[in-house]
């Protein structure tokens, strides 16, 4: 066995940790001073938070084995819901309607479930199809336009506003709900079996796992995370719209960014939340340095390309795929 | 496909019948409710509308079969079409550019090198396809857009000739997308079912294990079909340019679900479980029908999208509910 | 030893199409012994098991546990009754450790979470209970074969089952895992008063550790007895089969004058140096003999193609060979029909489909490509008549047809290619009933008779290589090892040879 690590095994196993750090190192001579200042690393935070909670929500899913990309709308729902609740001027609750928002969208996780358990369509077509369903759905409540109402509780932008030892609330939950991420997938049973099913259904059958009723927990989480997920961001910005939240192409490209930290192409949520850092740290500090947003693209698409491709030449079948038609 | 019946034969044979022209009935019902609601919607210029409108998705979810056909997939769809619409723009507005012509030819060849970025992620290093198309994808979109600034290209001086494809009617009424569509359909279709190459495509999506068997170089034609299917997107894109008149390099984005849908549905129809041509293109008529519909009805277009996966869902839970019943 | 059977299996039979692979076979298992069931490939082993297990349903027969009739729905109810498999493929969890896998499913818990001590704990236990030495703590995927089996059979004893079955446990196991896993089962046997049911086709080991013996051939019983009581030799004889194959003409066979198709000497592939020295005549049939896992397929498929090879070293028709291409090699004249039936087909492809994406170049246009969909169906529905396929319709999906029929269009296509010198058979008459097997024997001889053909015949049933080819070449661990002649072909002398690894006996030469 394999008890001495080749340099390049230890290159492609802390490769997330490598680029971080460069690029980080990059911008902080590019941009200077500036780029460590308060306001920067706030910034920085608010990025990470959402999109890494986006990305433990599917973190929990593809460690189950499938594929949720509607986790896009999951997160506008999130954020849609908890808005336009709140336009009801007998609605005032602020934790009322973020624990509304929570709920529905796991009702759409539910949904993302049974398509794919009961009726046997492949994860990836069905949540694809939900996205399409519920994205019109919330297109059709908002008009198809930003939805911002002064009326709203001022708790709407407290996870923003306020901060604890001066890091902005919404970077706590993030930690909070990674941890908990953590925790649930490492340390309690239906954790250890969505990773199990994920990994050999069939092993998972032999010892009498319900690999159906684990995955289906497993939608749900994720929807729910996603869901909390869009009432953070919809906290950062101030309103709600449909193009709220988070991109599900970049919900993905951190997941399996982090899947090549330390665990050879299985998604962790460590991984992700690195990743998350890597990515807020890229997009503002490209900003930062006044390129535009799509010089993001660019490194993203190549740092994903060169991630997995090092993973597919030294372990071949570690990488997550897809089964489809 | 084995069907039993207690009544035999014959209502096997029907039940197939109705199985595998299901999509097509399907478009046909779909018509006729649209028409009571709103007769015009039968009129032959609206047809020919819906005909044309498909072009595009159409000629999309074709370049995209391709790669199905073979068992992987092409996530790189968007962004393709997005850069062929770009690069064509951007050609045109080169100075000494002399035809509009040598601009589409230089367009698709270089749109071939996407092609080859994607089978080299996937053939050669043997990344996944649906993670190292994304890849190519996110990278490729942000060179286009880094290099377009973001900014849409428009050229008041581009010659008629530009507009050709996306906007001229031939004797007034039918779209010239329209009969574009229609030949581009029946050139995939006679390549994948009547050549041998075809049939080597379907092959190595049916097994590719069995394939390598029958000797035939299963990288070889995988690479050929990510080629075609970045020529073709690309094509797709040329023709949209040409439809507005501009080329914004955003474009691309939403497209893909609506092209990906198109193939999936597509295995619904003539050849029920595998990914075919002529069923990416009636599903892809069939969406533009339903999007025609809806916005005739004058309901809100946000309806389209939520149709719209609603009628991805059913006819892959049916697909899938007939594949289960297939393999026992 | 038990007084009264914890299991038994009465006149059991099970029947795939018009294949029987059990036929009214009836054993006794007593608790605390090790039985085994030895048989060559096809024999019936698998499935019997299957069928105790619950995986299949008995056509006739019972089974009859603890004195109770049972009837098994599914695994899931044989495994509640105190039934435990260990299955040829692992299923296990690799980024999990030993501790983890063992306790997989029913973890104890410290409120919401799991109690990692506690895993640890019940799996010290069993590992001090069966006095095994086997890591607990690192993830399974780092250790091998050996320790991972050893792992999930100690996950199947969690659930204190009464009978355990081991199917083939040494097949993927390693030169030095298999003493300390013999020793184990042995352990396991004496420590618990667990049935075990041990499959396998290995002699020595059987006779190692197991207390009863029960040989099967063709899904009979042919022989069953107290280990103690009988030597190696008669379970061999109760092995090989007084089958009914039909006698099958062989013209006289003197090749050496005729020139060599194929001259092979060797080849690195697997991380491995295989040697493999022989050379093939024209009109020349050889068998390729040898116990599972000994190497056959993969040097075929090297020299097909299908395999990287680092290095080889083949001569073919004078020339010797470059580069190694499949499309090339079936150019050439070299096909492979493939060990397993599913690599040869497409499941859901048509009959004609499935004949005619071997023969595409000829039945196309020469420019274009273009598919002459007549030229086609006549050349499809040709083959098919010539090589006696039962079916309904040519277009009809290849799935629906049985296994004998579907081998008849892999072997058939195989033969109508042009220009066809070498043809690779790899176990083309597994689950095929004897006429069909029969049927597949002429055309092997037509080839090599009035073709001239050179055919190499892989099979793991000695009967059918004897009466059919010229030669026997014998494999062991990747090499070839020895080889006999027809002249003087000696059942028991090539068996030996091939469980030995090495030639054994007056007619085997010795090779390599």
């Amino acid at each position: 066995m394999s008890e001495k690590a080749s340099i390049s095994d230890i290159l492609v196993n802390y490769f997330l940790l490598i680029v971080l750090v460069v690029v980080t190192a990059v911008f902080i001579i590019a941009g200077g001073k500036g780029f460590l200042s308060g306001t920067m690393l706030i910034n920085i935070l608010r990025s990470t938070s959402t999109l890494g909670v986006v990305g433990v929500g599917l973190t929990v899913i593809w460690g189950a084995g499938e594929m949720d990309f509607s986790i896009g709308t999951e997160c506008t729902a999130g954020a849609v819901i908890c808005g336009m609740l709140l336009m009801n001027d007998n609605f005032n609750s602020y934790p009322l309607a973020v624990l509304c928002s929570v709920v529905l969208v796991g009702l759409m996780g539910l949904c993302n479930a049974l398509l794919t358990l009961k009726l046997h369509i492949p994860s990836f077509i069905a949540t694809l199809g939900m996205s399409t369903i519920v994205g019109g759905i919330l297109k059709l409540w908002t008009n198809n336009s930003v939805v911002y109402s002064k009326n709203w509780p001022d708790a709407f932008t407290a996870f923003t506003r306020v901060s604890i030892l001066k890091i902005p609330v919404i970077f706590w939950l993030f930690m909070a709900i990674s941890i908990g991420g953590y925790i649930f997938l490492e340390k309690t049973r239906t954790g250890r079996y969505i990773g199990s099913a994920g990994i050999n259904a069939t092993a998972c059958k032999q010892v009498g796992i319900n690999v159906n009723k684990v995955k289906t927990i497993a939608f749900v989480t994720c929807a729910a995370i996603v869901g909390f997920g869009g009432v953070m961001y919809a906290s950062v910005v101030n309103s709600v719209s449909p193009s709220s939240g988070v991109n599900v192409l970049d919900g993905i490209c951190i997941v399996l960014m982090g899947a090549t930290f330390l665990k050879g192409g299985q998604a962790n949520i460590l991984g992700t939340v690195l990743a998350a850092l890597l990515m807020a740290i890229l997009s503002n500090g490209l900003t930062f340095l006044g390129m535009p947003e799509y010089a993001k693209d660019i490194l993203q698409g190549i740092i994903i390309a060169v991630a997995v491709s090092a993973i597919a030449i030294k372990k071949k079948g570690t990488l997550p795929t897809v089964s489809f038609g | 496909m084995e069907i039993q019946t207690s009544n035999g034969k014959k209502s096997g044979r029907f039940k197939k019948f109705i199985i595998r022209y299901f999509l097509l009935i399907v478009l046909l019902i779909v018509g006729i409710m649209f028409t009571l609601f709103v007769p015009s919607f039968a009129s032959p210029s609206n047809l020919l509308d819906i005909l044309g409108s498909t072009c595009i998705t159409g000629i999309m979810a074709i370049g995209m079969t391709f790669v199905m056909i073979t068992g992987e997939i092409d996530f790189a769809a968007s962004a393709e079409l997005s850069l062929g619409g770009c690069l064509v723009a951007a050609l045109m507005n080169i100075k000494g550019m002399p035809s509009y012509l040598l601009a589409v030819m230089i367009t698709l060849a270089l749109m071939s090198l996407v092609g080859l970025a994607n089978k080299l992620i996937h053939v050669n290093i043997g990344v996944p396809s649906f993670i190292g198309t994304m890849a190519v994808s996110t990278f490729v979109s942000g060179v286009l857009r880094y290099v377009t600034n973001g900014i849409v290209i428009f050229n008041m001086k581009w010659p008629d000739s530009f507009r050709f494809l996306g906007q001229a009617y031939v004797a007034g009424v039918i779209p010239v997308m329209a009969i574009v569509f229609i030949l581009v359909v029946a050139v995939a279709y006679f390549t994948t079912e009547y050549t041998k190459f075809g049939m080597r495509l379907r092959a190595i999506g049916m097994n590719p294990v069995t394939s390598r068997h029958v000797g035939i170089n299963v990288k070889r034609y995988k690479t050929w079909a990510f080629t075609i299917c970045s020529i073709v997107v690309g094509f797709a894109g040329i023709i949209q340019v040409s439809q507005l008149n501009m080329a914004d390099p955003y474009l691309g984005d939403a497209t893909i679900i609506t092209c990906l849908s198109a193939c999936m549905l597509g295995a619904t129809f003539y050849r029920v479980g595998e990914f075919n041509v002529l069923g990416s293109a009636v599903a892809a008529l069939l969406l533009a029908e339903l999007s025609k519909g809806i916005t005739m009805l004058g309901v809100s277009l946000y309806w389209r999208n939520v149709v719209q996966g609603i009628v991805l869902l059913i006819a892959i839970g049916t697909v899938s509910m007939i594949r289960k019943s297939h393999n026992g | 030893m038990g007084e009264e059977a914890v299991l038994r299996v009465k006149k059991l039979t099970k029947r795939f199409a018009e294949f029987t692979a059990v036929d009214a076979v009836s054993i006794d298992f007593y608790a605390g012994e090790i039985h085994a069931i030895i048989g060559e490939n096809g024999a019936g082993k698998s499935t019997i098991c299957k069928m105790i297990s619950g995986s299949y349903t008995p056509d006739e027969g019972e089974i009859i546990l603890n004195g109770k009739e049972a009837c098994f729905k599914g695994t899931a109810e044989a495994i509640n009754a105190g039934i435990g498999m260990l299955y040829q493929e692992r299923n296990l969890i690799p980024t999990l450790t030993g501790a983890q896998n063992i306790c997989l499913g029913c973890e104890p818990k410290h409120g919401l979470m799991m109690n990692e001590k506690g895993i640890i704990k019940i799996a010290k236990e069993l590992k001090e209970k069966l006095g095994i030495n086997v890591p607990l703590e690192k993830p399974i995927g780092d250790l091998g074969a050996g320790m991972q089996q050893t792992i999930e059979i100690m996950r199947a004893l969690r659930t204190n089952p009464q009978i355990l079955i081991l199917d083939e446990p040494t097949a993927s196991l390693g030169e030095g895992e298999i003493e300390p896993f013999l020793k184990f089962v042995v352990e396991l046997s004496k420590q618990s008063n667990i049935a075990i049911i041990y499959i396998s086709h290995k002699l020595e080991e059987i006779f190692k550790i197991s207390s009863r013996i029960s040989v099967l051939t063709d899904g009979v019983k042919t022989l069953e007895a107290k280990t103690a009581d009988i030597h190696p030799g008669k379970v061999v004889s109760a092995m090989l089969r007084e089958k009914k194959i039909q006698n099958v003409t062989v013209s006289n066979s003197a090749k050496i004058n005729e020139e060599a198709l194929l001259k092979s000497k060797g080849a690195f592939y697997d991380g491995k140096n295989h040697s493999v020295p022989f050379s093939l005549h024209k009109g020349e049939a050889i068998g390729f003999y040898g116990l599972v896992g000994s190497g056959r397929t993969e040097w075929a498929e090297v020299l097909f193609g299908l395999r990287p090879a680092k290095k080889f070293d083949f001569i073919y028709k004078g020339k010797k060979i470059d580069k190694i291409d499949t499309h090339k090699m079936i150019k050439d004249g070299v096909i492979l029909t493939p060990e397993k039936r599913a690599h040869g087909i497409f499941r859901n492809g048509t009959l004609i489909f499935n004949i005619t994406t071997l023969f595409l170049d000829k039945l196309s246009t020469q420019k274009m490509g273009i598919l002459k969909f007549k030229k086609m169906k006549k050349f499809g529905e040709e083959v098919l008549r010539k090589h006696g396929v039962k079916h309904t319709d040519s277009q009809q999906t290849i799935a629906e047809l049985s296994g004998g029929n579907i081998q008849k269009i892999i072997t058939g296509r195989s033969i109508e290619l042009d220009d066809v010198e070498l043809l690779i058979f790899d176990e083309p008459t597994i689950g095929i009933d004897l006429g069909a097997k029969h049927e597949i024997y002429i055309k092997i001889r037509e080839l090599v008779e009035s073709e001239k053909k050179g055919v190499i015949f892989i099979s793991s049933e000695l009967e059918e290589l004897i009466a059919v080819c010229d030669r026997i070449c014998v494999f062991a661990d990747g090499n070839m090892i020895a080889e006999a002649v027809r002249e003087s072909f000696n059942k028991q002398q090539i068996l030996d040879s091939a469980i030995r690894g090495k030639a054994s006996g007056e007619t085997m030469k010795e090779v390599g």
